[in-house]
C-alpha cells in the first residue's frame, strides 16, 4: 500500500526531454519547410528581380548589371501590351465562365443519382490530367476535321485544320480549354462551400415556406458567396499565370494573338534563352496574382469572422 | 356538417391535390435536369479523351487498328521512359512534400500565429512558375544536379508544399485536439503524440494530400520542360517530343494521354470527398 | 379536431452496407388543437424522424400524414404551414433577427407593413424586441432559442414542432423555460409536438406523452397514465427517478414505484404485501431518503430502491434488515420474457 503513495507522485526522474518542449518542437517542425521554401522560392524571387536587371542569356550566363534596360525594352514593345491585354481578357472571360459552369457542376458533384460513380471520375478528368496532355488532346480534337470540334469550326467558316490561323478562333480555343480545365477545381471549391451550409438551415428555409428560387437567392447564395469568391480568385490566378495551355495549344500564335504575359516570359526566357528578358516580363506579371492573393485573404478573413 | 363547410373542405382538398401534382411534376423535372446535366458534364469533361479513344479504335487506311497503336506507343516511342520518369519524380516529390508539410501543418495549426504564416504560404503558392523558372534554370546550370530527374525532385515541391500545408492544416483543425491531449496526459511526449496519435488519425487526409501532390507534380510542365529536358516526364515529353509526327503517331499519342489521365482521375475521385470536407472544414456530407 | 394525424407510418433508411434501418415501424398518432404532445424515447428511437416526416423534410416509406384533416404526403414542407425549431436553432447567419423572423412571412408574400407587425408581435411574445437589429452570431444560446421560436410562430403555424427545445438551456433555468413555453402555448392555443429524451422534461411539458422505442410506439397517454399504468417494463423503467423496481418471480416481474415501498408499519395492513429489505446505504436527496438495498421473499432476491418522504422519520441505517411493504393495489405485473403488462398474481403475505 506504500507503493501507491510513491506512484502518485510525479515521476521526478523523467523530467522531459527535448521531445516534450512545445516551443522547440514547433521550430523543429517548421524549420525544414521554411528553409526549403526560402531557398527555392523566396531567394529565386529576389534573383528573378536581379536577373531582370541584367542581360543574362542562356549562351552568356555571366551576370552583368544593365539596370532597367530589360524593363524598358519590354514596356516599349507592342507584343508586351498585346500580351497584357490578352492576359486580362482571357482571365476575365475564363473566370466568369468557370464560376457559372462550376456552380452547376458543384451541384452535380453533391447530388445523389444513379451512375454517380461513373460521372464523378469523368468530371474530374480536366482537373487531374496534366494540362500539357489535355492541351495536346484538345489540339488533336480541334485538328481533326471529322470531330465535333471540327464541325463546329467549319460552321464558323474556318477551313479544316486551320483553326489556329484565325486569331479569334484561336483565342476562343484558349479560353475554352482554360474554362474546361478549371471548372472542376472551382466546382470542388464551391461544393465545399455548399456542404458547409448547415443542413438545419436549409431545412429551416424549406419549412419556412421558401420556394426553390427564394431558397437559392436568399439562403444558399449569401452563405455560399465566400466560397464562390475563393473559386473565382483561384481561377483568375491560375489562368493569368498559366503557361502550359497556350504553349502547347497555340504556341502563342497566330502571330502572337494568343500570347499572354506568362507565355511571353516563358518563350523569351526558356525557349529563346533570354533569361533576363523573361524574368523582367515575369516580374511585371507578378502584380496580377498578388492582387488576387490579397482579395483571397479579404474573403477568407471575412469568412473566419462570421 | 353544414353544406358550406363541406364545400370548403372539398375546395381545400382540390387545392391540395393540385399542389401535390405540381410538386411531383417539379420533382420529376428537377431529376431529369440533374441527369441531363450530369450526362452533359461527363461528355464535355471527357471530350478530348473520348475523341482520342474514338480515333484510336477507328480504322484508317494504312493503319492497323488499336493493337498497332498500342504497340507503336510502347515499343517505338519513349512513352514508357516518360511514364517511368513521371512515376519516379512524382513518388519522390510526394514523399518530400509529406515529410515537409506534415510537421509544418501541425506546428502551424497548434500555434496562434499560424494564420499569418499560412497567409505567407498562400502567397508562395501563387508565385507563378514562369517567374521562378529563369532564376532556377540559371542556378541549376551552375549549382544543381543539372539536367536530371533529381532536379525535378528538388524543385517541384515548391508547387506542392504550400498547398499541402494549407490543406493538411484544414484537416488538422477539423480533427479534435482532445485525443492528442489524452495522449499527453497518458504519458507521451509531444513528439510521440504527433507520431502515434496525430499522424495515424490523419491517414485518410494524408492519402488525399498524397494524391493531390502527385497530380500537381505530374502536371508540372514549365519546370520539367526547362530544367530536365533530357529526362522528360509525360507532361513535358508528349507535347514536345512526340507531337510532331503524322496522324498514326498522333493516334497512338492520344491513347497514351488517356492511359495517364484515367488512373489520375480515378485516384482523385477516391479522395474527393475528403478534399471537399477538408476545404469546408466540416464533416463529410457527400458520403454516407 | 385532429390537427396532426399519422397512420401506419414506416420509414426505412438505407444504412451503411445496404442495410435497411427501420427508423419508424408503423406509428399511429394524433394530436388535437391546443394540446402539447411530447415524443419521448431514447436516442435513435425515431422521435426526430417522426417530427421531420410531419414537417415534410422526410417522406415516409409507407403510411399517411394528415394535417388539419388533409392528406399531405408528397406535399413540400413549404405549404404545410408548420413551425419547426431544431436543436441547433438553424438561424440564418447572414440575416438579422428581424430578417430571420420575417423570412417565413416573406415566403408567403405578406405585405411589408403586415410583416413588420407580425415580426414585432412574435418578438414581443418571446421578449426579444431589443434584439431585432442584431445578427444571430452574437446572441446567447437562450436568445437564439427565442429567435427560433419567434420565427416559427411568426406565421401562426397550424402546429409547432419542437426538437429538443430546451436542450441548450442551462440546467438551472430549464424549469422556468419549460413553464414559459407551456404558458406561451396555452395562450396561443397552437398544437405543439415536442421531442425529448429527458423523461422529466416530457412529464412536465406534455398534456400527453408518446413513448417511442426502436421506431414503435410503446404507449401514449397523460403523464399520470404513463407513470401509474405503464404498459410494459420499457415504459415503467424509462419514466420516474429512480425508476420502477422490478422483482422477478417465476415467469413474471413484479413492479412497484420506490415511493410505494415503505416501512411496513407505515402501510395499512389490509391488502399490503410485506418483504424484508436488507439496507445497504441511504442517500438524502431534497429531504427525501433514497434507501438502496435488496428484497427477498416475494420473488428472487433483487436490488431495489425505496423512497421515503421527508415527513417519514423512521430511523434507518445501513446493514439493517427491516420489514418493508407495498400496498397491494400499487403492484404491477409484467411478463418476464416480453415485458408486457399481465394480470395480477396472488402473492402470499
Amino acid at each position: 500500500m506504500i507503493r501507491v503513495a510513491a506512484d502518485t507522485a510525479p515521476d521526478a526522474r523523467r523530467r522531459g526531454g527535448p521531445a516534450d518542449r512545445e516551443g522547440l518542437l514547433t521550430w523543429v517542425f517548421l524549420l525544414p519547410s521554411v528553409v526549403y521554401l526560402t531557398a527555392l522560392v523566396v531567394l529565386p524571387l529576389a534573383l528573378a528581380v536581379a536577373l531582370a536587371l541584367s542581360g543574362v542569356t542562356a549562351t552568356a550566363p555571366a551576370y552583368r548589371f544593365t539596370g532597367a534596360g530589360e524593363f524598358a525594352s519590354a514596356l516599349g514593345e507592342g507584343a508586351f501590351w498585346r500580351a497584357l491585354g490578352d492576359t486580362l481578357l482571357f482571365t476575365a472571360v475564363s473566370t466568369v465562365l468557370v464560376v457559372l459552369c462550376g456552380q452547376v457542376l458543384a451541384h452535380v458533384l453533391l447530388a445523389r443519382f444513379r451512375g454517380r460513380w461513373l460521372v464523378r471520375p469523368l468530371v474530374l478528368l480536366p482537373w487531374t490530367t496534366p494540362a500539357a496532355l489535355s492541351a495536346t488532346s484538345w489540339r488533336w480534337l480541334l485538328d481533326s476535321a471529322d470531330s465535333p470540334a471540327g464541325w463546329l469550326t467549319r460552321a464558323l467558316g474556318v477551313p479544316d485544320g486551320a483553326w489556329h490561323t484565325r486569331p479569334a478562333v484561336a483565342m476562343g480555343a484558349v479560353v475554352a480549354v482554360h474554362v474546361w480545365r478549371l471548372t472542376p477545381l472551382a466546382a470542388v471549391v464551391m461544393a465545399a462551400g455548399l456542404t458547409a451550409i448547415p443542413r438545419d438551415v436549409r431545412d429551416a428555409a424549406r419549412v419556412d415556406g421558401a420556394g426553390a428560387a427564394r431558397r437559392a437567392l436568399e439562403v444558399t447564395l449569401p452563405l455560399a458567396l465566400p466560397s464562390i469568391a475563393v473559386a473565382a480568385l483561384v481561377t483568375a490566378v491560375l489562368t493569368c499565370a498559366d503557361v502550359t495551355v497556350v504553349a502547347v495549344l497555340t504556341h502563342g500564335g497566330p502571330g502572337g494573338a494568343t500570347q499572354t504575359l506568362a507565355t511571353l516570359a516563358y518563350t523569351r526566357g526558356a525557349e529563346g534563352g533570354a533569361l533576363g528578358q523573361g524574368a523582367a516580363i515575369a516580374v511585371l506579371l507578378l502584380p496580377l496574382p498578388l492582387a488576387g492573393a490579397t482579395g483571397l485573404f479579404r474573403v477568407v478573413r471575412r469568412r473566419a469572422e462570421r | 356538417m353544414s353544406v358550406t363547410g363541406g364545400l370548403a373542405a372539398r375546395t381545400a382538398a382540390r387545392e391540395l391535390a393540385r399542389q401535390r401534382r405540381r410538386h411531383t411534376v417539379r420533382h420529376v423535372l428537377a431529376r431529369s435536369v440533374l441527369y441531363v446535366l450530369a450526362a452533359g458534364a461527363s461528355v464535355l469533361c471527357a471530350a478530348p479523351f473520348l475523341w482520342g479513344v474514338v480515333t484510336a479504335f477507328r480504322s484508317y487506311p494504312g493503319d492497323a487498328g488499336v493493337g498497332a497503336h498500342v504497340r507503336l506507343l510502347l515499343r517505338s516511342t519513349p512513352f514508357p521512359v516518360f511514364v517511368a520518369n513521371t512515376l519516379l519524380a512524382g513518388a519522390l516529390v510526394t514523399a518530400v512534400t509529406l515529410l515537409l508539410a506534415l510537421p509544418a501543418a501541425y506546428a502551424l495549426t497548434r500555434r496562434r500565429w499560424g494564420g499569418a504564416v499560412g497567409r505567407a504560404l498562400a502567397v508562395l503558392a501563387l508565385v507563378p512558375s514562369a517567374l521562378l523558372m529563369p532564376p532556377l534554370s540559371w542556378t541549376a546550370g551552375a549549382l544543381g544536379p543539372g539536367d536530371s530527374v533529381w532536379t525535378l525532385v528538388l524543385v517541384q515541391p515548391t508547387i506542392t508544399v504550400p498547398v499541402a500545408v494549407l490543406l493538411l492544416g484544414g484537416f488538422l483543425r477539423a480533427a479534435p485536439a482532445d485525443i492528442e491531449e489524452q495522449a499527453l496526459v497518458d504519458g507521451h511526449s509531444r513528439l510521440a503524440a504527433f507520431l502515434r496519435v496525430v499522424v495515424p488519425q490523419l491517414a485518410p487526409a494524408i492519402a488525399a494530400v498524397a494524391v493531390l501532390a502527385f497530380t500537381l507534380a505530374a502536371g508540372d510542365f514549365v519546370y520539367a520542360r526547362a530544367l530536365a529536358p533530357a529526362h522528360p516526364t509525360v507532361a513535358a515529353g508528349i507535347p514536345t517530343r512526340l507531337a510532331h509526327g503524322g496522324a498514326p503517331l498522333w493516334r497512338s499519342l492520344q491513347l497514351g494521354v488517356v492511359l495517364v489521365a484515367v488512373p489520375l482521375a480515378v485516384a482523385a475521385d477516391l479522395v474527393l470527398g475528403r478534399i471537399i470536407a477538408a476545404s469546408a472544414g466540416t464533416a463529410d456530407r457527400t458520403k454516407a | 379536431m385532429k390537427v396532426v394525424e399519422v397512420r401506419g407510418l414506416v420509414k426505412v433508411y438505407e444504412g451503411p452496407g445496404k442495410k435497411h434501418v427501420r427508423a419508424l415501424d408503423g406509428v399511429d398518432l394524433a394530436t388535437a388543437r391546443s394540446e402539447c404532445l411530447v415524443l419521448l424515447g431514447p436516442p435513435g428511437s425515431g422521435k426526430t424522424t417522426l417530427l421531420r416526416t410531419i414537417a415534410g423534410l422526410e417522406s415516409p416509406t409507407h403510411g399517411e400524414v394528415h394535417l388539419g384533416g388533409h392528406l399531405v404526403n408528397g406535399l413540400p414542407p413549404r405549404i404545410r404551414r408548420v413551425g419547426l425549431v431544431v436543436p441547433s436553432y438553424a438561424l440564418y447567419p447572414h440575416k438579422t433577427v428581424r430578417g430571420n423572423i420575417e423570412f417565413p412571412l416573406k415566403a408567403e408574400h405578406t405585405p411589408r407593413a403586415m410583416r413588420e407587425r407580425k415580426a414585432r408581435w412574435a418578438a414581443d411574445l418571446l421578449g426579444i424586441p431589443h434584439l431585432l437589429g442584431r445578427r444571430p452570431g452574437r446572441l446567447s444560446v437562450d436568445e437564439r432559442r427565442r429567435v427560433a421560436l419567434a420565427r416559427a410562430l411568426a406565421r401562426e403555424p397550424a402546429v409547432l414542432l419542437l426538437d429538443e427545445p430546451l436542450s441548450g438551456v442551462d440546467a438551472r433555468l430549464r424549469a422556468a423555460a419549460r413553464d414559459e413555453l407551456r404558458s406561451l402555448q396555452r395562450r396561443l392555443g397552437t398544437a405543439m409536438i415536442c421531442v425529448t429524451d429527458d423523461q422529466a422534461e416530457a412529464m412536465g411539458l406534455g398534456d400527453r406523452v408518446a413513448v417511442l422505442d426502436a421506431g414503435r410506439l410503446r404507449q401514449v397517454g397523460t403523464p399520470q397514465d404513463l407513470y401509474d399504468e405503464p404498459v410494459d417494463t420499457f415504459v415503467a423503467t424509462l419514466i420516474g427517478t429512480p425508476p420502477m423496481n422490478l422483482v422477478p418471480r417465476g415467469d413474471r416481474l413484479i413492479g412497484f414505484r420506490p415511493e410505494h415501498l415503505l416501512p411496513a408499519e407505515e402501510i395499512p395492513p389490509e391488502g399490503r404485501v410485506t418483504m424484508p429489505l436488507r439496507i445497504d446505504r441511504i442517500e438524502y436527496l431534497s429531504g427525501d431518503r433514497h434507501v438502496y438495498g435488496s428484497v427477498a421473499r416475494i420473488g428472487q432476491e433483487t436490488r431495489v430502491i425505496a423512497r421515503l418522504p421527508a415527513t417519514m422519520t423512521t430511523p434507518l441505517a445501513g446493514g439493517q434488515t427491516r420489514e418493508f411493504a407495498v400496498p397491494g393495489d400499487r403492484l404491477r405485473f409484467f411478463d418476464a420474457e416480453y415485458g408486457n403488462r399481465t394480470a395480477p398474481v396472488r402473492i402470499g403475505g
